[in-house]
């Protein structure tokens, strides 16, 4: 518990002074609910000119557990097109899963992360069954079990 | 038999030193974790002390951002705090930073270099009871002596038997200090205990110096004070001229004197007032517009409600709204305008209703001339092919022996009576003809 405070407060500190070029922070008004604003810097046109809206929450067990980081849509503010992607924000990337996560990682890191997930990728479409799994899903994103079926993209 | 300094050798050998090497130090960890603190004042927490200075990243434990804690090591060489480590390792047994397998805390981990230990001890750290009054900056290493043994300000359990709770140790000697009393200055009632502090940082009513000028006045009226006070520093009077120095009060004036802004100045204040007239004006300006506005509705409307009553007739009332003659003419004039515009309309539509009923009727009545025209043909055909016949039967009936003719006129009237007495001939093949004459 005051481990996971101390900790969210440290890193508030720091990205409330500065973060990475492409990455700023929207609102932090608790240390359960973050937003902070994600842009593609390189001119991949995929994501050029747009920028994208994530949501950290965190629970009372980070850092140890994962943060819970989906994208949310609003108005100009869509969910980037990536086959990891759902089209409900749900992001499928190990490192936001219980195996892949590190208590090292934070919330600046895993901006990036995701950041450079967008600027390799090359293919303009949703994964594949997107529209099944975002009509029946119901579970938390880090309680999906994903199967991480291809590491090349 | 392979020489002594072997591959297979060196293997065996590795494991076993190290687990030698292992033994006391996973004992030591087991401890640390395991044992509670024994003492009854409160250990300190070392992860909520505040640092005197930045601490090097290098000393910051990588899950919990602060400083390590009773550091360990992993065998891929990454430091971490103890309990981190621990905690960390019950989600997922590898190491958090390079995710290299670590199956047992005690076999993959030891304890970190002397050396680190050592920088940790030397960081300067803040007594936790700061916010009690003891400012002591001291090496982490000797935080918890001074806490647990030498700092006065921290809280212990009260002497009295019978009470529980804690009291600053200083105040030990005094006996039990949990009853009210009221402070002198506020006459708020305060426990004993709580007197001091109370009386150090909340009392309103206690007189303090002024950090700046050294004045003295009642807290209460720290915001009386700063408006006066010499040393506080203000803005130029000229700022909103552009002027964005700063300087002590007892500056001013001196800085006012031959500040450069005090030419615009009072050209800034006519312009301030000249702005002020205007906007004063545009909403003068503005009131007028919607007054215009009001009378102009007031004038087509009124006309309107009564035009159907009488056009030609002033009622007299109807006057009234206007404020003279001139101005009724002329509302009534552009009402007489916009009726006539709208006669003209109606007339336009009329007409324009009744040419297309013309056109409506005339049509079917053209259609009809036609076919009346073409049937007329048709029956002209039958009365010459009649008359023919006629003539080419009477020829036959005077060639075979004479008959008395009948006169021609005749023929046009008889010709049906003529065709139908005739029905028998063997040449009548127009027989069908006859019956359905065509319709064209």
């Amino acid at each position: 518990m005051s481990l996971g405070t101390k900790r969210l407060g440290k890193e508030l500190a720091k990205i409330s002074k500065s973060l990475p070029p492409g990455i700023t922070l929207v609102k932090a008004d608790d240390l359960q609910e973050w937003l902070l604003d994600i842009q593609v810097l390189d001119q991949n046109p995929i994501y050029a000119g747009e920028t994208y809206r994530l949501k950290f929450r965190f629970g009372k067990q980070y850092p140890i557990e994962p943060p819970e980081v989906v994208f949310t849509k609003q108005e100009n503010r869509p969910i980037p097109m990536h086959p990891h992607i759902y089209s409900n924000g749900i992001i499928c990337l190990d490192l936001l899963g219980s195996s892949g996560w590190s208590p090292v990682q934070n919330v600046e890191s895993v901006c990036m992360s995701i950041q450079s997930m967008l600027t390799g990728n090359t293919k303009n479409h949703r994964p594949e069954g997107d529209a099944d799994f975002v009509s029946t899903n119901k579970a938390r994103p880090k309680d999906i079990e994903f199967y991480y079926h291809d590491n090349e993209v | 038999m392979p020489p002594p300094n072997t591959p297979e050798e060196g293997l065996v050998s590795t494991p076993t030193t190290a687990t030698l090497a292992l033994r006391p130090i996973t004992r030591d960890l087991e401890m640390t974790a395991a044992s509670p603190p024994t003492v009854a004042i409160p250990a300190v927490d070392l992860r909520a002390l505040e640092y005197e200075s930045n601490v090097d990243e290098n000393l910051i434990c990588p899950i919990c951002r602060v400083a390590l804690v009773a550091p360990v090591i992993t065998n891929c060489d990454h430091v971490f705090c103890q309990k981190c480590l621990v905690q960390a390792h019950t989600l997922n047994p590898v190491c958090p930073v390079d995710r290299q397998p670590l199956l047992k805390l005690s076999s993959g981990t030891r304890s970190a270099p002397k050396l680190i230990a050592n920088q940790l001890d030397n960081l300067t750290v803040r007594c936790p009871n700061r916010p009690r009054g003891c400012d002591l900056v001291v090496a982490r290493s000797l935080v918890e002596n001074h806490v647990s043994r030498y700092c006065d300000k921290t809280l212990v359990p009260c002497p009295h038997p019978s009470c529980n709770k804690t009291i600053a140790r200083k105040d030990m000697a005094k006996g039990c200090l949990h009853y009210e009393v009221s402070c002198e200055f506020c006459e708020q009632a305060v426990q004993k205990a709580d007197l001091e502090t109370h009386q150090d940082m909340e009392c309103l009513n206690r007189k303090t110096d002024c950090e700046l000028c050294g004045a003295e006045f009642v807290r209460s009226k720290q915001e009386e004070h700063t408006k006066e006070c010499p040393e506080v520093e203000v803005t130029c009077k000229f700022a909103p001229f552009g002027c964005n120095r700063k300087m002590s009060r007892r500056h001013l004036e001196e800085h006012c004197a031959r500040c450069d802004y005090r030419v615009v100045g009072p050209v800034g204040e006519q312009l301030a007032e000249l702005r002020a007239e205007m906007t004063a004006l545009k909403e003068k300006d503005r009131l007028k517009d919607r007054r215009i506005k009001f009378l102009e509705n007031r004038g087509y409307s009124a006309p309107a409600a009564t035009e159907n009553i009488s056009n030609m007739n002033l009622p007299a009332q109807e006057t009234a709204p206007y404020e003279s003659r001139d101005q009724y003419f002329l509302s009534l004039f552009e009402t007489m305008e916009s009726k006539v515009e709208r006669l003209s309309s109606a007339l336009t539509e009329v007409e324009g209703r009744h040419s297309m009923m013309l056109f409506n009727e005339t049509m079917p009545i053209k259609d009809q001339l036609t076919e009346i025209r073409s049937t007329m043909g048709v029956l002209g055909m039958h009365v010459r092919w009649l008359m023919n016949f006629r003539l080419q039967e009477r020829g036959r009936v005077l060639g075979s022996g004479g008959a008395n003719s009948p006169s021609l006129p005749g023929t046009t009237m008889g010709a049906s009576q003529e065709s139908s007495s005739d029905s028998n001939l063997p040449r009548r093949l127009s027989d069908t003809m006859r019956e359905h004459p065509p319709r064209l």
